[in-house]
């Protein structure tokens, strides 16, 4: 079950910056989904809606702006609206790309083409690295940078390093938790499909309904993590603006 | 699996370009989702929801216009059946007095043309009673003249019987 990646290096001023092509790939069709779908279901806007895409939409953005409001006052959380939607969004689109199909190609690598962008633990890391710098940059903007700075000596000063080391377990539990569902996932339903075609007529028929089964189950997980990663950035956001933490 | 290389030393190093690619492709997304879909959504709702609010207000404001403008109605109703009875009162009482003047106005001029009457009647019967008399006086004149025929003069029978007729009528 080992599969190829495709990558590229390129040189950058001596530094060697890789790039996995199939995750590249897959991050531009994922926002490409994402922007495009979102773009024609929001085509014919009325303050009377007339149709469902609207609806659905709107449906998205009130429930972001509840899981925002559940964390922080509107008039903190307000301007953190859009990115949480588009989060969510890209996250769910994300998670639900490698289900349908996978591309495989046929060479001596298996160099795996369609999969989940949220299947590569870089994805994960850099859109969870990404929320973290957010929060610490909203909140020293919000509180101040002594107060900011301040708050990794509460309540006692010894809890320092531990509190230090603690931004960079959120950055950790939050990127890995999102790419180990997805990964599991991916790699479930790769191994239930090479069942399928290389396990004869019984395979064949015994991986149909699993396969079937788990394509269901893993568009709930997908729902469900993109909802956990919007709400936990959420939350870590709220803990620095507010001094209560 | 190379992807777990957290720490890694190996001959496979991190995939900084994807992380890039991502954090590109993330904020060009978040942009163009802003100004596409999001600012455009966002003006709609808050449009309904500015709609929404001013539309409850505006209920509020015309129950409020409703609630006076009936209490004003029915005040001016109130008053209008004020106005009517007075107004139906005052006709009767005039219709009364008016009925009453009539009444005693042909009264008086009724027994005022019978008095007139009765009085014409008086003169004209007396009137006649003149005429009769004379007349009477005038017959008998002839009667006697016829009777006595020129025994007197005309002057001294015209005395004569005038003097009977004043002791006939003083009688």
């Amino acid at each position: 079950m080992e599969h190829g990646t495709p990558t590229i290096t390129i040189d950058f001023f001596g530094l060697p910056i890789m790039f996995d092509l199939s995750t590249s790939l897959m991050i531009v069709i994922t926002c490409l989904v994402v922007f495009f779908v979102l773009f024609f279901m929001t085509r014919k806007l009325a303050v009377r809606p007339t149709g469902k895409p609207q609806v659905l939409v709107e449906a998205l953005v009130n429930f972001v702006k509840g899981m925002i409001s559940s964390n922080m006052a509107w008039k903190q959380g307000g301007k953190f609206h859009f990115m949480a939607i588009t989060l969510i969004a890209f996250i769910f689109v994300a998670n639900i790309i490698g289900i349908p199909f996978t591309i495989i190609l046929p060479d001596a690598d298996h160099t795996l083409w369609w999969k989940s962008p949220t299947a590569d633990p870089t994805v994960t890391l850099t859109l969870a690295g990404l929320m973290i710098v957010l929060t610490h940059y909203y909140g020293v903007q919000a509180r101040g940078l002594g107060t900011y700075v301040k708050s990794y000596f509460q309540p006692m000063w010894f809890m320092a390093p531990i509190k230090f080391i603690e931004e960079f377990t959120y950055n950790l539990t939050l990127g890995l938790r999102l790419y180990g569902n997805i990964y599991a996932g991916e790699i479930l339903l790769l191994l239930l499909v090479s069942l399928i075609t290389t396990g004869g007529v019984l395979g064949a028929v015994g991986g149909f309904i699993p396969l079937m089964v788990w394509q269901g189950f893993k568009l709930f997980i997908s729902a469900i993590q993109a909802f956990i990663f919007v709400m936990l950035a959420m939350v870590y956001l709220s803990h620095k603006l507010s001094d209560d933490h | 699996m190379e992807f777990l290389i957290l720490g890694n030393t190996g001959d496979v190093g991190v995939a900084i370009g994807s992380s890039v690619v991502l954090l590109v492709s993330f904020l060009i997304l978040l942009g163009a989702l802003s100004y596409f879909v999001w600012k455009p959504l966002k003006k709609v709702m808050d449009d309904r929801e500015n709609l929404i609010h001013s539309e409850i207000d505006d209920a509020e404001q015309r129950r409020i216009e409703a609630q006076r403008l009936q209490e004003e109605n029915e005040a001016l109703v109130k008053q209008t059946q004020a106005d009517i009875s007075a107004i139906m009162e005052d006709a009767k009482n005039q219709a009364t007095k008016e009925q009453e003047a009539i009444v005693h106005d042909a009264n008086t001029r009724a027994n005022q043309l019978m008095a007139n009457a009765k009085a014409d009647v008086e003169r004209e019967k007396e009137k006649a009673i003149l005429e009769i008399n004379d007349q009477v006086a005038e017959l008998s004149i002839l009667i006697a003249e016829k009777m006595i025929s020129k025994e007197m003069d005309h002057k001294d029978q015209q005395k004569l019987v005038q003097q009977y007729l004043q002791e006939a009528g003083d009688k």
